[in-house]
């Protein structure tokens, strides 16, 4: 088997690179390109901002650069002096400090226009641009997708059509301009075809070796986030494909030797992403899905392509995060059997409730139903103060060791 | 021919020597003290001396606990986990959980009807269910903690001591000092708090009896009864709970060694 | 034990101690009066956790609104269900049902308002098979046309939901009773509270707590008479003198199931002349409009007076509620008490004591959790705060 040049870095990472720096480049500059900016919910709505030419910015892409940068820690210390307890998400706390001082790895984000909120990941997003709303005085328009816990409702479906009228008319309002249903239909269709690119880079992982890992894949997430309905997404998941397709010929994995696949729940540590991906090539492991990024291809299944702006809602309002706990076990279920996975390692994160409150249940039908352990480790996604490399290290190990066992390799 | 299984915890340090027929030949509990090197060298003289045999004779060195990295001597160093699984499954082949309740780590391992560890779950991060905590406790009530066990039987009416923070805990149990609260009843309050931890912890986990515990804990009856108690369960509990884990190594080296 | 059998034990409770009493034993041991009430009129309980639930719709079908504030002051059941960072209301009421101490339900309503209560929802439904589940979900932003279609069809649904699963009825004519039923309960507590401000002596602040608490369990129509009965044995004694208040609180948060916050305060010559609490006046200040379609008039009532921070009506109607009561209450300092690991409460608070603060109105913040007696650092924290004003 061939093995990866190390000092190369692949081009994929560049491109990418090149496209996320344009990308906020314009956005700080928008108002010299007379381009208005909206701040949007990760899991929100974005294709009718494209379509109207609204550079969307998005505070929670935001709060994981500010860990991957490890800045979380201060800043989250700066919230609590500003009265914010500390129990609170910390992309929020982090967030709103930034909007103050200016901190984080860019300087701050460009002052929105409007603020679009989309309450399908969490409540907490609710009150966070409430607080930004005061803070900028801009227009806020909130898509409010009701939770999913067993079946998805007429009633539901209709508040859902209803809300994407009043969420143009809103966007018409405040832009001063009137929306093109063309458009509209042409920026869904990328947006599909976004999303099924996403879908098929992330099957690449099925192969063993997997030529990817989770760690790769949060980090080619942010386009599909950010930019999704664009063509750029498009073109660039397409060149990506490729490069993972020829590894996938070429028999080339992510870590030079893999023997255990693990999946991946909740969101990234960011700032222990290295660490992380160390500690388990170390245990030869490979992390080759996780829940986390599969969420922006999820409900392709949902969506009508030629009824994409009246049939969003469906979509939106069933994502990973807005169904559930029952389901969202069906769903890792589904990826265990696909990806062929040995072992489960859930991030109990302290920001994320809704991702969060459930693995306990998740985690016992999970051995019910295929056997396999769990293992979960208590931590924050963004505020490094509630990290114990310690009490992390020595659980992946002792949880490597337990699939070592059973692989039959350790005694 | 021997093989020695070291245990270095986070309070005590452990060495078990085994023959080739599986039978124990010597053992050795020391506290481990500032360095775990030094526990593992301080464990290994004292095997020889007891035994009198020559350092050769042991034929490999298996090392697991807290301090396992650092004993230079060992053949390997395996995580505490498996040990203990391993130690149970030796002790009775019939037992399907092991709840192992050391100095600064409680865990609930499931056994697989091979021996296997199916799947384990460890105490949150900051969880009144470990030996330090009892320690704490201890210090709290002035007493010796190997009386805690004895006392708390005595215990009519316990105390609910509700924080699941070693030093909140601490604070309820100065404060139920100071209001003239028995001690004995304190305690069997402090024995049922870590009751309620380890029995979240076999929920948590899921668990199918016979359910064994180990670990220096072990040897407290307060702790003991009061999670068969709560659970519902009736525990085993080995003869020498804290070796459990050095028993667990050792055997790991025999296996690997192929004696037959 | 607590006997609602008939009218003639109501008619018992004479005098004002007793009424108060009748509230707080059933406060203090609800599960036991819903299990009594359950013999002796065979009354289907459906439990709930939160005011954003179709109260009326309940009483309507013959059913009691039960409130729960859970008792649990442990948490090894939940604790194999739900992590550590949640808020201990979850927490304890969890635990409650997992100990098999909530059997009697014969529903539960989980509403759509925080997180951790949203995925309780989830937990609860996979692993309590005690009474039927309902998750009545009403919108999240308040205002616009279509909030106001959705609320109403959820509420028509909860309606058929309950009239199936229960096997009960819910027709015009008793949405209507239970409508006027709980418009005169409110009306009641309203007064209660008018007559706590204007005469802070005429009860004290845990004796009200107590009816609060107890008129969110009980059966309503003793509710009813019960109140009646004490507004009109209050308004008796409000020429008494009494011994005046020196400062005035009030009192900000979600849920205070701690009667003793109130003795504290009082015993610095302090008094709680009202509160912004959804375990007290939010609970019951306005009224449903008995002239509109009943279904309407409901959805209306939510819509309109909403002042939740789990949702969103505008930037700053939560500060200009509260700076109205200081204003209206004469208030001389605001106690903000909020549950840990409360997002909504915690993430409106800095804007809060802000606006507070730039109208020179003196506040303090206390972190409390429901399965905890208010510690030693609790009271000195109040007291201190109490001297200083």
């Amino acid at each position: 088997m061939s093995k990866i040049d190390k000092k190369e870095i692949p081009e994929s990472v560049l491109k990418m690179k090149k496209i996320m720096k344009s990308y906020y480049f314009k956005a700080k500059f928008a108002k010299l390109f007379r381009r208005k900016i909206a701040w949007i919910t990760s899991g929100g709505p974005v294709e009718p901002l494209i379509a109207m030419g609204i550079i969307p910015v998005y505070p929670e892409n935001h709060g994981a650069m500010i860990g991957a940068a490890k800045m979380g820690n201060e800043l989250c210390q700066k919230a609590d002096e500003m009265g914010y307890s500390s129990d609170l998400c910390s992309y929020a706390r982090a967030d709103i400090v930034c909007s103050y001082t200016g901190g984080g790895p860019i300087g701050g984000l460009p002052s929105p226009d409007m603020l679009i909120c989309c309450n399908n990941i969490c409540g907490t997003v609710l009150k966070w641009y409430e607080i930004q709303a005061r803070r900028y005085r801009v227009p806020l328009f909130i898509f409010d997708t009701p939770f999913v816990h067993t079946n998805y409702t007429e009633e539901a479906r209709y508040y859902l059509e209803n809300q994407v009228s009043e969420y143009i008319d809103f966007l018409e309002k405040v832009t001063g301009r009137k929306a093109s249903m063309k458009k509209m239909q042409k920026v869904g269709s990328l947006s599909v075809e976004a999303m099924k690119l996403w879908q098929k880079i992330l099957n690449t992982a099925v192969n063993r070796p997997s030529p990817m890992t989770a760690f790769d894949a949060f980090f080619y997430l942010a386009l599909i986030v950010t930019l999704r309905g664009t063509k750029v997404v498009v073109d660039f998941y397409k060149f990506l494909l490729e490069e993972l397709t020829e590894k996938v010929e070429d028999n080339i994995g992510a870590i030079p030797d893999e023997r255990y696949r693990l999946l991946w729940d909740n969101l990234p540590i960011w700032y222990k992403m290295r660490w992380l991906s160390n500690k388990f090539k170390e245990h030869n492991a490979s992390l080759v899905a996780d829940t986390y990024t599969t969420a922006w291809c999820d409900t392709l299944e949902f969506i009508d392509e030629n009824n994409f702006i009246q049939t969003l809602g469906d979509a939106y309002s069933q994502i990973y995060l807005n169904i559930g706990v029952d389901k969202m076990a069906d769903k890792i279920i589904r990826m265990i059997d696909k990806y062929q996975i040995d072992g489960v390692v859930m991030h109990s994160n302290r920001s994320c409730k809704p991702y969060s409150f459930g693995q306990l249940d998740i985690q016992k039908i999970i051995y019910e139903k295929r056997r396999i352990p769990t293992l979960l480790i208590e931590a924050d996604m963004t505020d490094g103060r509630k990290f114990s490399d310690e009490q992390v290290g020595s659980r992946i190990d002792f949880f490597m060791e337990v699939l070592k066992e059973r692989k039959g390799i350790l005694l | 021919m021997y093989i020695l299984g070291i245990d270095i915890g986070s309070i005590t340090s452990k060495a078990v020597l085994l023959n080739k027929d599986n039978e124990i030949e010597s053992e050795e509990i020391i506290f481990t003290g500032y360095s775990s090197e030094k526990a593992g060298e301080g464990l290994l003289s004292k095997i020889l001396d007891n035994t009198n045999i020559k350092r050769e004779e042991i034929v490999k060195v298996v090392s697991t606990g807290y301090g396992r990295k650092s004993i230079s001597f060992a053949d390997r160093a395996v995580s505490e986990i498996i040990c203990h699984a391993v130690g149970a499954y030796f002790m009775d082949p019939a037992i399907r959980t092991v709840i192992d309740i050391g100095g600064q780590d409680s865990k609930v391992i499931s056994i697989g009807e091979d021996g296997k560890v199916g799947n384990f779950v460890m105490n949150d991060k900051c969880s009144a269910g470990t030996g330090r905590f009892l320690e704490v406790m201890a210090r709290a009530l002035e007493l010796d903690l190997s009386s805690f066990g004895e006392l708390s039987l005595k215990g009519k009416s316990p105390p609910n001591i509700s924080s699941i923070c070693t030093v909140f805990a601490e604070s309820e149990v100065i404060s139920l000092i100071s209001k003239g609260e028995k001690r004995e009843n304190i305690i069997s309050g402090i024995h049922r708090s870590v009751a309620q931890r380890i029995y979240a912890m076999l929920k948590k986990n899921g668990y199918r009896e016979p359910v064994a515990i180990t670990g220096g804990v072990a040897r407290n009856i307060g702790v003991v009864k009061a999670i068969e108690e709560i659970s519902n369960i009736s525990l085993l509990v080995p003869e020498k709970p804290q070796l459990n884990g050095a028993i667990g190594a050792a055997i790991i080296g025999i296996r690997s060694k192929n004696f037959t | 034990m607590i006997y609602f059998s008939d009218d003639s034990n109501n008619a018992k409770a004479d005098n004002i101690c007793e009424i108060i009493n009748r509230f707080r034993d059933v406060a203090e041991k609800p599960y036991e009066y819903a299990c009594q009430l359950k013999a002796d009129k065979n009354i289907p309980v459906v439990g709930n956790l939160c005011n954003y639930i179709p109260e009326e719709i309940i009483v309507a079908a013959g059913c009691l609104p039960f409130r729960i504030f859970g008792e649990s002051k442990n948490t090894m059941h939940s604790d194999a269900l739900i992590q550590s960072y949640c808020c201990s209301v979850v927490k304890s009421v969890l635990d409650d049902a997992m100990g098999n101490k909530l059997s009697f339900l014969n529903g539960m309503v989980f509403p759509h308002v925080c997180d951790s209560m949203q995925r309780l929802s989830d937990i609860w439904r996979l692993n309590i098979k005690d009474g039927c589940h309902f998750d009545v979900l009403f919108p999240v932003k308040i205002g616009g046309h279509a909030s106001k279609k959705y609320m109403i069809a959820v509420l028509r649904k909860f309606k058929s939901d309950i009239e199936n699963i229960l096997k009960v009825k819910v027709d015009y004519l008793s949405l209507k009773g239970a409508i006027t039923l709980l418009n005169n309960i409110r009306k009641n507590m309203m007064h209660l509270y008018e007559l706590k401000a204007l005469y802070p002596g005429i009860i004290k602040g845990s004796d009200l707590n107590a009816v609060v608490k107890g008129s969110m369990v009980m059966y309503r129509e003793d509710v009813d008479i019960l109140l009646n009965k004490l507004v009109k044995l209050l308004n008796e004694r409000i020429n008494i003198i009494e011994k005046p208040c020196e400062k005035r609180i009030l009192i900000s948060g979600s849920i205070c199931s701690q009667p003793a916050i109130y003795d504290i305060i009082e015993d610095q010559n302090a008094c709680v002349v009202g509160d912004d609490l959804c375990t007290g006046l939010r609970n019951f200040d306005f009224l449903i409009d008995e002239n509109v379609e009943p279904i309407e008039a409901i959805a209306e009532k939510f819509l309109k007076r909403l002042i939740c921070p789990a949702k969103y009506i505008d930037n700053s109607s939560r500060s200009e509620y509260i700076k109205n009561m200081v204003k209206t209450y004469s208030v001389d300092g605001v106690i903000f008490i909020f549950l840990k690991f409360c997002e909504p409460f915690f993430f409106d608070y800095p804007y809060l004591k802000t606006e507070l603060d730039s109208n020179n109105i003196s506040s303090i913040l206390v972190e409390i959790s429901s399965m905890k007696q208010i510690d030693e650092q609790i009271r000195t924290r109040i007291e201190t705060f109490l001297e200083i004003l």
